[in-house]
């Protein structure tokens, strides 16, 4: 467990050392805290429609099992195939049994944070399938074999002069840095891959119960060409992404583009209901929704459920002043920011990541900025009381705990403690110390730590005003 | 030489509060603590301490460490015991502790949890206090200095108070309120998370402390101790001549 | 698979028995949004905020007419069209073949991704965002305005609604109208992206110009 915490310490120290991608952050998350803020200006009853998105997904939340054979009912009777995944093997055995029946070779897939988390490239590749990213910031990543560092702009840590090497290299052409030359290169390359491609693969924003409808929303066109051209479409969907109607999503839909990017509507949102019907031109022949499980089911047991309202806008990304400060790499894992800090935790086991839910002030910027109002800050204090519960919590923080609740138990202790730490300040004549031990050392790295004062202020009350 | 307030404080009924000093206070900023008592006795209140505080076990209930939390929470409980007074706190963060955090750490515990219900209404943090109870704003202080506000997070999002101590400070005459970029960002100090992610932890000081430069202002104020000691220590290992300052400690000094 | 069903069935029973989930009701949760203002002319300064250009006709002549215009503007000699479209708009057909465009209302992707222009109807604008309805169904496909490197799509001024709240309320079952179709999208402006450097490029994978003639009236 001290081998996560140093890690995590590890990537941090990394990311602060890359100042110019430290800019980057900062300047992206401004963007799209200040772009948050001005598109829900321009929504009426921005308040009212905010309450309603979070009863919305509580309600359907406290009613998931039901929501979701909702959804599996009109679905199939579309002529779809709904599959449900315990876990992230059972899912990547799925799709690769998909692709297999169907004799796919070729796969177009656009963003999704869901097939990241049961790491579903590699397993497909592993199996001699080809594997193409298509939103360009995931494209990118995917060519340089790099992580993507942000919910919405992946490659945010990449210059243009990175991505132009990243082509000349991998994709053979000339070099340029000139960013329009490079989306147009991309254009090129992807249009053929959609041209070829027999499997589209994506994620769901949001699945629809009433009419089994699975939603997509993206700028580039991708997902429209993954959704469209290919003649499977295999879905992979969290179980939690449902609501229950069309006008639920009509709810969600005005808020999810304006707390992420800070538009009022993204370039494309798909409303893909069923695979081709008869008479249908261009649509899928085949299509197919994974269900996946992954530790929501065990989310939804506990004082955590709440992580599961998350709509995936990345409002609290950019409003995290941590996150703002490391950016989205330091949190290790597929998600980053409040929301990665509670649901890494919750879906992989805090074991895997028992410091994440500390990389935090408790500021409580993030419940501010989250349109459905999740109390991120009270959930990452509960994963934190399970830390320490589960025995994760490093040695020297329990020693002090312990050993802090000791003094203050009582007052006569207590009296006596903080009349020694007076004595030894009056010792070091009462200035600022500029130097700690130990795990204490990290204050003054940065600070200086004040004196303790040679009589307390009860010490001094004493005799005055007592009851 | 003391000022005549404006708003006549003799025709009010004797008000009675109860003071929680916090752990930080006591051991290393007690001058606040004595400011604290001089505005509000100044007000015609009757201020007690009760005796035997130690900490209202915030840390330790960050840190995830609730059983430890609970000890210190219930010795804070049984000092406070026996009065109806309000509970005076001049620290957000403290005063959202005892207030939101002691009822749900007792929820289900059949002795402690009524009286930390209890108690939990009496709390009422300093500003708020003077402006929404007594309903003060200008005490009468002057005091000529150029000084930001830094709204601390558990007081700005915990406690929900931000109006109050801004209007204490436009009361105070001679005093330049200098506005800054984005006021509302943490300034990084989170409890045990300083010393626990002190890269992290130093790299957001060090943005605040920027900011605050940017200003020109000779002190940052505000309503915590904790984040005023960060950004002090912050401040000093810089070799700045800015200072921080408790609101109370502007208020008394502006009142001599 | 059946296995894998009942199992995360019963997880998910069992655990919403214990689960803490805040502000959660029984009912489910609806809630009537006023209509807002918001026609024409506000589709047209939303649209044009985003890159898109539209152009306003008096009449559904005088959008065949700009249609043509157009194509003499651009020098374009083929397009994608949808079948329903060329109905709707009578002489559309023989005007364009007449400049000599060559006009396609179906075919293999590899030819239709060609094409330079596709022109498309619209079933519904929503003003507050400057956004077209578009639905895949017989004589009105989806590639016509997601292939080509321009995308023209004519819209009655009289089909727009404030916004998508509003528009969802005016249809007699919005479940109704989106399961007619198994693909309903909802267009904003051209393609575009900012992964690169955070800066804007208009055209990625989809349309990197769109062209909205919004005409008034018969």
């Amino acid at each position: 467990m001290d081998t996560h915490e140093a890690s995590l310490r590890e990537r941090v120290t990394t990311a602060l050392a890359n100042k110019r991608q430290l800019v980057n952050i900062q300047v992206a998350t401004d963007r799209f805290f200040s772009g948050r803020l001005n598109a829900l200006e321009t929504l009426p009853h921005a308040d009212a429609m905010r309450d309603l998105a979070r009863a919305i997904r509580a309600h359907t939340i406290s009613r998931l099992d039901e929501y979701l054979l909702q959804f599996e009912q009109a679905f199939t009777a579309l002529g779809g195939v709904v599959h449900w995944a315990r876990d992230a093997e059972e899912a990547r055995q799925i799709v690769l049994r998909i692709a297999q029946d169907a004799g796919v070779s070729r796969i177009a897939k656009s963003k999704s944070m869901v097939t990241e988390e049961i790491a579903l490239n590699a397993a497909l590749e592993a199996s001699g399938l080809q594997v193409v990213e298509t939103d360009l910031g995931e494209y990118i990543a995917q060519l340089s074999g790099d992580r993507p560092s942000h919910l919405l702009a992946p490659v945010l840590h990449l210059s243009r002069q990175d991505v132009g090497r990243i082509f000349a290299e991998k994709l053979h052409v000339p070099y340029t840095d000139d960013i329009s030359e490079l989306t147009a290169i991309a254009r090129r390359n992807l249009r053929e891959v959609f041209l070829a491609a027999n499997m589209g693969i994506t994620g769901c924003n949001f699945a629809v119960a009433e009419t089994g409808t699975i939603c997509l929303v993206t700028n580039e066109g991708n997902g429209r060409m993954v959704t469209s051209l290919p003649r499977v479409h295999v879905v992979i969907m969290g179980m939690e992404r449902i609501v229950p109607t069309v006008k639920d999503l009509g709810v969600m839909l005005q808020l999810l583009p304006r707390s992420g990017t800070g538009q009022k509507m993204c370039s494309y949102t798909s409303l893909v209901t069923g695979p081709r019907r008869r008479g249908d031109p261009y649509a899928p022949q085949e299509m197919h929704v994974v269900i996946v499980d992954n530790g929501r089911s065990k989310a939804l047991a506990g004082d955590l459920a709440e992580i599961l309202y998350c709509i995936r806008c990345s409002a609290c990304l950019n409003a995290c002043p941590v996150y703002r400060t490391i950016g989205g790499h330091a949190y290790g894992g597929v998600y980053s920011g409040p929301v990665g800090s509670v649901i890494s935790p919750v879906l992989g086991g805090l074991a895997a990541f028992p410091d994440l839910p500390h990389a935090s002030t408790l500021c409580g910027a993030c419940k501010d900025a989250c349109p459905v109002h999740i109390d991120l800050p009270t959930l990452l204090l509960r994963l934190r009381r399970d830390t320490v519960q589960e025995g994760l919590s490093p040695a020297w923080t329990a020693a002090g705990m312990k050993g802090y609740a000791w003094v203050t138990r009582r007052y006569g202790r207590y009296r006596l403690l903080t009349a020694l730490a007076g004595a030894v300040s009056r010792l070091a004549r009462g200035r600022w110390l500029t130097w700690l031990p130990g795990p204490l050392g990290g204050w003054t790295r940065y600070r200086a730590f004040p004196p303790f004062a040679p009589e307390t202020f009860q010490k001094r009350n004493r005799g005055g005003r007592h009851e | 030489m003391l000022r005549e307030p404006r708003e006549s404080h003799e025709k009010r009924p004797a008000q009675k509060v109860s003071l929680f000093v916090t752990c930080l206070i006591d051991t290393l900023f007690p001058q606040a603590g004595q400011a604290v008592v001089d505005v509000l006795e100044h007000l015609g209140v009757q201020v007690s301490v009760p005796k035997g505080q130690t900490c209202c076990g915030q840390p330790a209930f960050n840190a995830g460490y609730w059983e430890q939390a609970r000890i210190m929470a219930r010795n804070t409980i049984d000092v406070f015991d026996g009065s109806a007074d309000p509970i005076v706190i001049a620290s957000g963060s403290c005063a959202a502790m005892l207030k939101h955090q002691y009822p749900a750490l007792f929820q289900d515990d059949a002795g402690y949890g009524p009286r930390a219900r209890a108690l939990a209404t009496r709390v009422c943090e300093f500003t708020e206090y003077l402006v929404d109870r007594l309903e003060v704003t200008d005490l009468g202080c002057a005091y000529r200095q150029s000084v930001v506000y830094h709204p601390s997070c558990h007081t700005l999002r915990g406690m929900g108070i931000d109006r109050q101590p801004r209007a204490l400070l436009a009361a105070v005459r001679g005093l330049e309120i200098i506005p800054q970029e984005a006021p509302q960002t943490c300034c990084g100090f989170g409890g045990v998370f300083s010393i626990k992610m002190p890269e992290i932890s130093g790299e957001m000081l060090a943005n605040r402390i920027a900011a605050f430069e940017a200003t020109g202002a000779d002190l940052v104020v505000g309503c915590d101790i904790s984040c005023l000691m960060h950004i002090e220590g912050g401040l000093r290992k810089k070799g700045s001549r800015m200072r921080t300052m408790h609101i109370a400690q502007l208020l008394a000094k502006g009142l001599q | 698979m059946n296995e894998a069903r009942e199992e995360i069935l019963r997880r998910l029973r069992s655990g919403l028995r214990v689960g803490l989930l805040p502000g959660a009701a029984a009912e489910h949760p609806v809630l009537a949004f006023a209509t807002q203002e918001g026609g024409a002319e506000r589709f047209t300064i939303e649209l044009e905020k985003l890159s898109g250009r539209v152009i306003r006709a008096q009449t559904r002549q005088d959008a065949r007419r700009t249609v043509v215009d157009l194509f003499a503007e651009y020098g374009w000699k083929q397009a994608l069209v949808w079948e329903r479209t060329l109905r709707e708009h009578p002489g559309l057909t023989e005007a364009l073949q007449q400049a000599g465009v060559s006009l396609l209302t179906s075919g293999e992707i590899t030819t239709l991704s060609h094409a330079p222009v596709g022109i498309t109807g619209a079933q519904a604008g929503l003003a507050d965002s400057g956004t077209l309805v578009l639905q895949n169904l017989p004589g009105q496909p989806a590639p016509m305005s997601l292939l080509p490197e321009v995308h023209v799509a004519l819209l009655s001024a009289r089909d727009i609604y404030p916004n998508l709240q509003n528009y969802l309320d005016a249809l007699d079952s919005p479940a109704g109208t989106v399961s007619a179709s198994s693909n309903t999208v909802f267009i904003t402006g051209p393609s575009r992206t900012a992964d690169i450097e955070l800066s804007l490029t208009v055209g990625v994978h989809g349309p990197g110009k769109l062209v909205v003639i919004l005409w008034d009236s018969e």
